[in-house]
């Protein structure tokens, strides 16, 4: 039983206010993704790569078509579930490290790191050691993890970001350019920490322009088409 | 998954045609925050005292379930039941914090009257939460004896926050809880809510036009459009892939603001 299994899936975006154009972005993809692999989502820029990974978190919503997963209760579709449970899935089963740090300006580095896993009330010695343990191995100074990291350069955010996604061992991984701006150590650093995920049994799936980075971890690409 | 401690079905109250709330299906579950989403007269404001009691439906069922898993059919309540529940099981906090705070008592004491309306008698410990309660909203304990009317809008507001969540309610109603204020002192009332919220696992029904709170509070949205729910779902997939012509537009205008 796959990780992920997605089956038929199609996705076109209606622009209402633009006179009701209608772009087609996919048309019945459909792969599956087991425990342990790393699936690269491939192909030129407009095939949907982005697209299909929100899918996979239930960000976008699919026209038709189904996304499996495998979850703690069994595998579940995460284009049929309420949305008030697939926040439990996202909380417990589905990591997504996007391109951009989203939060609240006030909140601190160390507290955003640590909440997906206090989130899942686990106890906060272990929480202050993983929290530790990875914003040490993304190459964070820890006179920065009492601050808001609003004023953050690109890359710091970047990183607090890979840190907050990484802190629960989710069986499922999404990275969509995760070291898009990176310098060589962090990205070093990044790809251990993917590859460590993938080692414990995460499904992982990614989009990585970096073509080093994609050969050294690409099990298999997935190779999207243009819908148009 | 527990079951939703708030459920609507076809809720209605109609003012004149097209304009109050009309069939509206809602649940909340424990620990959540619901968005509730739309320009002014879109029935958003008539849906949250719908669903807090200070309004009754025309039609459709409303039924709350406390925390000792007693259910509450709040469209047949008795005036006395619904009050009994505003006062102990509910928060509600206006966007005017001069309609939800009493200005003419000290600050300690808008927080006190509340501990008293559940039971609470002995001085000294009413005093005590009113101040640890001061300074979970950032209000300096110091001020507990001052009057609100000399607190700052921010700070008169985070004081009514205090008073709502000082009992420990399961849910809490805002509406436009951010609306009068600057931006500056929205941003540090957004984050002292998210905490709460959080550190609490009280269950939220917020009313707001604007999509920059929505986006950092809630969890879940609904989109109201002449007094219907046009569009549902988690925030992050209303916002980032809207569905409905109206919802579009409503997310097209507020990116070109910001």
């Amino acid at each position: 039983m796959p990780s992920i299994d997605v089956r038929a899936v199609t996705k076109t975006f209606i622009l209402h206010n633009q006179g009701g154009v209608q772009l087609p972005v996919l048309r019945d993809v459909s792969f599956q993704v087991e425990a342990g692999e790393c699936v690269v989502l491939d192909g030129p820029s407009g095939t949907g790569k982005s697209t299909l990974l929100k899918m996979l978190y239930g960000n976008y919503r699919a026209d038709s078509g189904e996304i499996w997963v495998r979850t703690g209760e069994g595998v579940e579709d995460l284009v049929a579930v309420h949305p008030h449970r697939l926040l439990q899935i996202r909380r417990d089963t589905i990591g997504f490290v996007s391109q951009f740090l989203r939060v609240i300006p006030r909140i601190s580095t160390w507290d955003l790191v640590c909440e997906p896993l206090r989130r899942q009330g686990v106890d906060e010695s272990r929480v202050a050691a993983r929290a530790e343990a990875l914003l040490t191995r993304l190459n964070l100074p820890q006179s920065l993890w009492s601050l808001a990291p609003a004023t953050f350069s690109g890359g710091e955010q970047q990183r607090v970001n890979i840190a907050r996604s990484l802190m629960v061992e989710y069986p499922i991984l999404l990275l969509d350019e995760p070291t898009a701006s990176l310098d060589a150590v962090n990205r070093e650093a990044v790809a251990l920490l993917i590859e460590e995920a993938r080692q414990r049994g995460a499904a992982v799936v990614g989009i990585f322009h970096d073509e080093q980075l994609r050969t050294r971890l690409a099990d298999r690409l997935y190779a999207l088409e243009s819908a148009r | 998954m527990r079951d939703p401690i708030l459920s609507a079905r076809g809720l209605s109250r109609e003012y004149a045609p097209e304009q109050g709330c009309l069939a509206v299906d809602l649940d909340v579950w424990p620990g959540e925050v619901v968005g509730i989403v739309g320009e002014s007269g879109s029935g958003k404001s008539t849906l949250l005292r719908l669903l807090s009691g200070q309004e009754r439906p025309d039609a459709g069922s409303l039924i709350f379930t406390d925390r000792a898993g007693q259910s509450h059919d709040l469209r047949e309540a008795s005036e006395s039941e619904i009050r009994h529940l505003q006062r102990t099981a509910f928060g509600i906090v206006h966007q005017n914090p001069r309609d939800g705070l009493r200005l003419r008592i000290s600050a300690g004491g808008n927080i006190g009257e509340r501990l008293m309306g559940i039971g609470a008698r002995h001085y000294g410990e009413i005093r005590a939460e009113a101040s640890r309660w001061l300074a979970h909203v950032e209000i300096d304990p110091a001020r507990i004896d001052d009057l609100p009317r000399h607190f700052s809008g921010g700070m008169q507001q985070r004081l009514q926050i205090a008073r709502n969540l000082v009992t420990n309610p399961g849910l809490v109603f805002m509406d436009e809880p951010t609306g009068g204020l600057d931006v500056s002192v929205q941003a540090r009332l957004l984050d002292t809510l998210k905490r709460l919220v959080y550190d609490l696992g009280i269950s939220v029904v917020i009313v707001t036009h604007d999509m920059g709170v929505a986006r950092l509070l809630a969890d879940r949205l609904l989109v109201m459009r002449f007094g219907r729910v046009i569009e549902t779902g988690l925030t992050d997939q209303v916002l980032d892939d809207p569905q409905a012509a109206y919802t579009q537009q409503l997310v097209a205008s507020i990116l070109q603001v910001s």
